[in-house]
Order: structure tokens, then sequence, then C-alpha cells
């Protein structure tokens, strides 16, 4: 059931995600061509800085539009109209939140390969570091290089977990709208700042209770990132088990 | 066994009862009609059968089962909303119902398709509201379920699409399976129904055979409901 959910759930956002990548990547190309003019044609440069700005807005769009689709998927499939289809299949609440969270994460990690290759065909050439996601090829090299095996496979680790947290964070924070009657986006959205504003400050306060510890700061940046990715990795698994919780006790269709 | 079973039921909403203490159960191959104004808790009670909400107290077992995933694949439920993705074309939802229920018969909804006219290369977004609630009714009355819940499967629809609804129930579902449909058009729908349900303020105020009600009582149901739910 689990493959079904995860084709349907896919498939629900290809034609709008599909269209935007697209758009995205014929703006590279256009980028690319403008860029070879600019070689031949000074004129052309002034023109090439402003597509180029217009470029990186155009990548931002991508990605609010990304986001903005998974969490619609969510809503109108488990908590709109949809929701009376979706509830009443033999399928559990776990099922659905498992499709939900990977067909999400899917998509960002398609969204950051298609930024990562629209941006190579502008630049016309691999960046280093642009965004959350591209540190993974700092990583490599990182590790490449040498870096001490513990803080390589945390960041590697949490370079996994940060876009599920990302995902799982979304739908939690809609199932616990969906228990405000009347006001189900508002407390969607309240919830959210709430989570975020909780969860800083956890994480500042377990980072006051390190430094008062005094450790040398080689160790105390493997136990922070250890700590922060403990922290992700709790709230990951609570937030999920919440949210099916939620879905299978307090579920109220309207 | 009973088909449903439901054993001192309360729903609440806040702290507004929607259903109290309320006990119900219903044989196998039975035409229900489950009756009642506005706001009687007929469709608290259709939720809470197919598995949409969670009763604070009591129980609701589906052939001996409590409500699951396993109850959900021998319940086939039409809501009133409809609740398919506009998105999808109509074959692509007989597709999603033949993947997910077992039960689920394709030959029977292409036919009943066709016998409306209805092309199945459409999107649901194109299609008109009583056209949508009739594919809707299609792939409901397509699965060979124990129990079809039907809510207000009549209410939008003209008095001509009322006849085809009601022959489409008729005529397509198991003679062993139970229909338990919620309506107040009651007039539309008493020649088809074998017992009645009336609901009122979430408690249950009559459970009859409907030609008990005729025989004993001397009344057609419409007659009863007018007198049983006066203003």
């Amino acid at each position: 059931m689990l493959k079904k959910l995860l084709k349907y759930d896919m498939k629900a956002n290809l034609f709008p995600l599909g269209l935007t990548y697209i758009i995205l990547l014929g703006y590279g190309v256009f980028n690319r061509l403008l860029a070879v003019l600019v070689k031949s044609d000074y004129r052309a440069a002034f023109s090439f800085v402003f597509s180029s700005v217009g470029f990186f807005f155009a990548v931002l769009a991508a990605v609010v539009i990304t986001i903005i689709f998974i969490i619609l998927r969510f809503y109108r499939n488990m908590m709109g109209n949809e929701g009376y289809l979706s509830h009443t299949l033999p399928v559990t609440p776990f099922q659905h939140m498992m499709s939900k969270t990977i067909s999400g994460v899917l998509w960002l990690f398609i969204m950051s390969a298609v930024i990562y290759l629209s941006v190579w065909i502008w630049g016309g050439s691999i960046p280093s570091k642009i965004g959350f996601y591209f540190d993974f090829t700092g990583l490599i090299r990182s590790i490449i290089a040498g870096m001490e095996p513990v803080r390589a496979v945390t960041e590697a680790v949490n370079l996994l977990v940060s876009p599920l947290l990302l995902v799982v964070t979304f739908y939690f924070s809609i199932c616990l709208g969906h228990l405000v009657p009347k006001m189900r986006v508002f407390g969607a959205i309240l919830f959210y700042i709430a989570i975020a504003l909780v969860k800083a400050a956890l994480t500042t306060t377990l980072g006051i209770m390190l430094i008062m510890m005094k450790l040398d700061y080689s160790t105390m940046t493997d136990v922070t990132l250890i700590m922060n990715l403990v922290v992700n990795v709790g709230c990951l698994i609570g937030f999920f088990w919440g949210s099916c919780l939620i879905m299978k006790h307090r579920l109220n269709l309207e | 066994m009973s088909i449903l079973e439901c054993q001192n039921v309360t729903k609440l909403y806040g702290s507004k009862p929607a259903l109290k203490n309320f006990s119900l159960t219903l044989e196998r191959g039975r035409i229900v009609g489950l009756l009642g104004p506005n706001g009687s808790g007929k469709t608290t009670l259709i939720k809470l059968i197919a598995g949409l909400l969670t009763p604070n107290q009591g129980t609701v077992t589906l052939s001996g089962m409590p409500v699951g995933v396993e109850t959900k694949s021998i319940v086939s439920y039409l809501p009133e909303v409809t609740y398919l993705n506009p998105s999808m074309k109509i074959k692509d939802t007989v597709k999603f119902f033949t993947e997910f229920y077992e039960d689920f018969d394709q030959e029977r909804a292409y036919s009943m398709l066709e016998h409306l006219r209805i092309n199945p290369a459409d999107t649901m977004k194109v299609l008109s509201k009583g056209t949508k609630e009739k594919v809707q009714l299609i792939l409901v009355m397509s699965r060979r379920a124990q129990l079809y819940v039907l809510d207000e499967p009549i209410g939008g629809v003209d008095p001509a699409a009322r006849d085809y609804i009601l022959n489409t129930i008729i005529s397509n579902y198991d003679e062993n399976a139970t229909i338990l449909i919620s309506t107040h058009l009651i007039y539309d729908i008493e020649k088809v129904l074998d017992e009645v349900v009336f609901i009122k303020y979430g408690e249950l105020m009559l459970h009859s055979t409907v030609d008990k009600i005729r025989n004993q009582m001397g009344k057609s149901v419409d007659g009863l409901f007018r007198e049983v739910f006066r203003c």
C-alpha cells in the first residue's frame, strides 16, 4: 500500500513542480546564451546582469513553490475534502505519513538537483556552496581531506535528517492546527512558529549548558553537532508520531 | 454475525454531544434508512462507522471487528462532499479504486459510466456537480463491500437523477451486503428501504422495519417521520 500511496503522492505534484523546474532550467539555458552573447557584444552585459538577478529570484520562487505544493498536497489530501477518501482507504495513518514524508523529501531533493543543474548551466561551473543541500559537496571534500569521522558522519546524518524534519514539521503543524476548529490554517501557522521558537530555545539552552562545561573548542564542536542531531532526530520522531496520533484519534473533517 | 454494532456510543464536539449513548445493531442484507433532521447526528454516526471519527465512549464494531484498516476494506463509503482530486481523470479514479480496494469491480464501473454517457477521459474539475456525485456513487457501488454507507446520496441532484441513483444502488449491491442511507428526502427513498432508523438530538428514536410501520402503525415512513420530528 505504501508504494501505491507514494506513487499517487508524487504524481499529484508532478505537473506543477515539473513545469516549474522546466521553466527554471530553461531560464538557466537562456542566461547561459546571454553570457555567450556578452562576450561578443558588451551591450548585452546589462541584460545579463538583470537576467542573472531575475534568475536568483527564479531559484527562490522554485524553492517557495516546491514547499507550498508539498504543504498543499498534505493539507488537501489529509485535512481537506480529499481526506474523506484518504482516511477511508484500508491504510494506516503511519503509512499515510510515511508516503507524504518520503514524497515531500523526494521533491526537495529533485528541486535541489534542478537548482544545482540550472546554476551549473548558468554559471558553467559547479557551485561550491549554495544553500543547504549543496553542503553535501563540501562535506564529501572534507571527508576526502581527512575530516574527523565523528564530525563527518554527524554532518552527513544531519543533512539527511534536516529535510525530513522540515517536511514533518510542516505536517505536524497542520495536524496541530486541525485541532483548532474554525482557525485551522491560522492555527497551523501559529503552531509552526511556536515549534520553531521552542526548538530554538531548547538548542540555545543546551548550548549555554555546554559553554558552562568549559570544553575545548574541538570537543565543543563535536558535542554541539551531536546535540543538534539528537534534538533533530527526537523532534522528527516526536512530530511524526504526533501527526499519526492526531490523524488516528482526533480527526474531524469538516 | 451482524454487520454493524454500536454499543453506548457517545461522541462529543467540545462539550456538545452529537451522539448520546447510541446503540444500534444492523443485520446483513438489509437496506436501512438513517433518517433525522439536520444536526441530529446522522453524519456523525456515519463518520464513526467509516473511521473518520473516534467515539468518546462506547464501541463501534463491523463484522465483529473494531473500526480500523480491516473494516475500511469491507465498508464502501460515499460522503456528502466531492472527495476526488479535481485534477484526476475519471479513468484515473477508477484505477485508483482498483489499486486500493481488492473488491473493486472495474468492469462494472466502466459499464455504469458508459450507461450514463460519462467520458472516462474527462477530468473531475470539468464535470457538473451532479455528474461528480454520480461518478462518486459509481465508484462506491462498484465495490463488492459488506456495508455500503451513503451520506445524502440524493441530496443535491434533480428528481430524474435521484431515480437513477436509487436504481443504481438497488441493482448494484450484493444481496448479502447492507446499505445504510442517510437522507431527509424520505418520500423518494421510502420505496427501497427495508428498515428505518430515526435519530434525533444524537439519540435513537426508532429502529423498525418499513413493513411494521406500514402494517402495524398504518403509516408511511414519511408520515411517521413528520409526526416524530414535528417542529
